[in-house]
């Protein structure tokens, strides 16, 4: 880590959201307004909170393109990958932007959402319960946290070893993870059918190394994601 | 100092673009890089940013590895892409977010820059026309004061005017200790500019050479009798030529004749260049 600088991170930051603020700008508005259109609709709060947990559980995936989308883009990518900055301090910026601001970003259309919509709502419930529970059910829960950062991960590696054809690279790893689950679930299904009931209720499965497995996915994910960065030629 | 040692380079395997390039760029020049469409220029320029990994052979600015992406390296080394795109906020703001990276930068100097070249600083860059944006972008690459500045078709979209103020504070940013890389097609721009011309072609460097080592061993111009000449084309003025300079005669350089004769006769003019 030659010359790491956390100075840089925070300019580096800076320079971003400057530069990226119209971009930002337009996916805060969407993560709003699609809450909002299905809660005023509906003429039901919750709807509009499930919505948001929606949005928060696969809006990661337009997050982290717009993450690394200077390094991606026709006319910037150049420049934006001459910068003084080195992977290591890029990567800091990235997993800065990912793990903690894209929460805090959710939960601020999330309850800007729910403000919205709730005068709209048949419910006579009190808004503070209902943020109540959006923390409780959504932000404070952290397998779904563990499991949106999964997608986020997973989504900035995509983005980092996608060449030109983004969409095509999206395409096949959905096609790989449902063809992936589909054997899972198929071989499941053999296996517990030749076991004896009996013996299946004796299993003990071990909650701690289960969670540490599933919390270790996105932080594999985003080791991929620096070594990717690290050997990343923008070829195309 | 940049140097490359058979540098190889393709897209897809099995189609280089650059091919055995070794080349060092030195200081207290500016450097006119010159081939055909295609041949890889823009890419060389990519592969000294770290952008890009040669297939085989090295590149090196300063001695280090650009793929590395040291923060140190590229405060030293600022490239002006063909194409580019600047947020949209004023050159003042851009200058703002961006100086704390180039430790030279000289707000003052941007200022006198971009007044020069007639850009308003408050302006919001997309309010601009597109030759705007890149006076403004020069502006603020010049104002960074790095030791390396690399230039890709940089006069591409200038006004008549706007170019030989280009020129001019070309002229006055090289010293001792600073180089500048041009890129481009449009050899009368900086025809007068450049001091070592770096010409390529698809068997990788064809010549390298300073302005003065060309024009030492070789002449432009109509042909005499006397002559021997290297290689000649119809103008309207008539058959120009390039010559053998035996007896050291002064001559103005034409680089597009040059090149011309270049990319006929790579091999004489290697032989003609060679240990120089």
């Amino acid at each position: 880590m030659k010359g790491y600088s956390i100075g840089r991170v925070v300019q580096y930051a800076r320079y971003h959201y400057t530069s990226q603020t119209k971009n930002y700008m337009s996916l805060f508005l969407a993560c709003v307004a699609l809450p909002v259109l299905f809660g005023i609709l509906s003429r039901d709060v919750f709807v509009a909170e499930a919505m948001s947990t929606a949005i928060y559980t696969f809006g990661g995936l337009a997050f982290a393109l717009r993450t690394i989308y200077p390094m991606r883009q026709q006319g910037m990518r150049v420049m934006e990958c001459s910068l003084p900055l080195s992977n290591e301090e890029r990567m800091t910026f990235m997993l800065f932007n990912l793990v903690v601001v894209y929460p805090i970003f959710i939960l601020v259309t999330t309850i800007l959402g729910i403000a919205i919509v709730y005068p709209f709502s048949d419910y006579t419930v009190d808004v503070v319960p209902v943020l109540a529970e959006v923390m409780r059910e959504t932000f404070l829960k952290w397998p779904l946290y563990v499991f949106v950062q999964m997608v986020i991960s997973a989504s900035l590696l995509l983005n980092i070893v996608a060449g030109r054809n983004l969409f095509v690279v999206y395409l096949g790893a959905f096609m790989g993870v449902v063809a992936f689950l589909g054997v899972v679930i198929r071989l499941s299904v053999r296996v517990l059918m030749n076991i004896d009931p009996e013996y299946i209720a004796t299993i003990e499965i071990n909650d701690t190394a289960a969670r540490v497995v599933y919390i270790l996915i996105p932080v594999v994910f985003y080791a991929l994601s620096y070594w990717a960065l690290r050997r990343r030629q923008m070829k195309w | 100092m940049i140097t490359t040692k058979n540098l190889t380079f393709g897209y897809t395997r099995g189609r280089n673009v650059l091919n055995d390039i070794t080349l060092t760029l030195g200081e207290g020049h500016i450097h006119g890089l010159l081939g055909c469409n295609g041949i890889g220029k823009t890419t060389l320029l990519k592969l000294v940013c770290g952008i890009m990994r040669p297939n085989r052979g090295s590149v090196m600015v300063d001695g280090v590895d650009p793929h590395k992406r040291y923060p140190a390296t590229f405060e030293e080394l600022l490239i002006i892409p063909e194409e580019f795109d600047l947020p949209n906020i004023s050159l003042e703001h851009y200058a703002k977010i961006t100086s704390p990276f180039y430790p030279r930068f000289d707000i003052g100097q941007m200022r006198g820059y971009a007044e020069e070249l007639g850009v308003n600083t408050t302006e919001k860059l997309h309010s601009m026309s597109m030759g705007q944006r890149k006076k403004a972008y020069i502006a603020f690459a010049l104002a960074c004061n790095v030791k390396m500045l690399l230039m890709d078709e940089p006069t591409n979209g200038l006004d008549i005017p706007s170019k030989s103020v280009f020129r001019r504070l070309m002229a006055s940013y090289v010293d001792e200790s600073r180089m500048v890389v041009v890129s481009t097609h449009q050899v009368a721009d900086v025809e007068q500019l450049l001091d070592n011309i770096v010409i390529l072609d698809s068997k990788g460097v064809a010549l390298s050479a300073t302005t003065d080592d060309i024009t030492r061993r070789v002449k432009f111009g109509k042909a005499s009798d006397d002559d021997k000449v290297l290689y000649s084309e119809p103008t309207i003025a008539g058959n120009m030529a390039v010559m053998l300079n035996d007896g050291a005669e002064d001559t103005v350089l034409n680089i597009e004749l040059l090149f011309n004769a270049v990319t006929a006769n790579r091999d004489m003019f290697s032989e003609i260049f060679r240990g120089r």
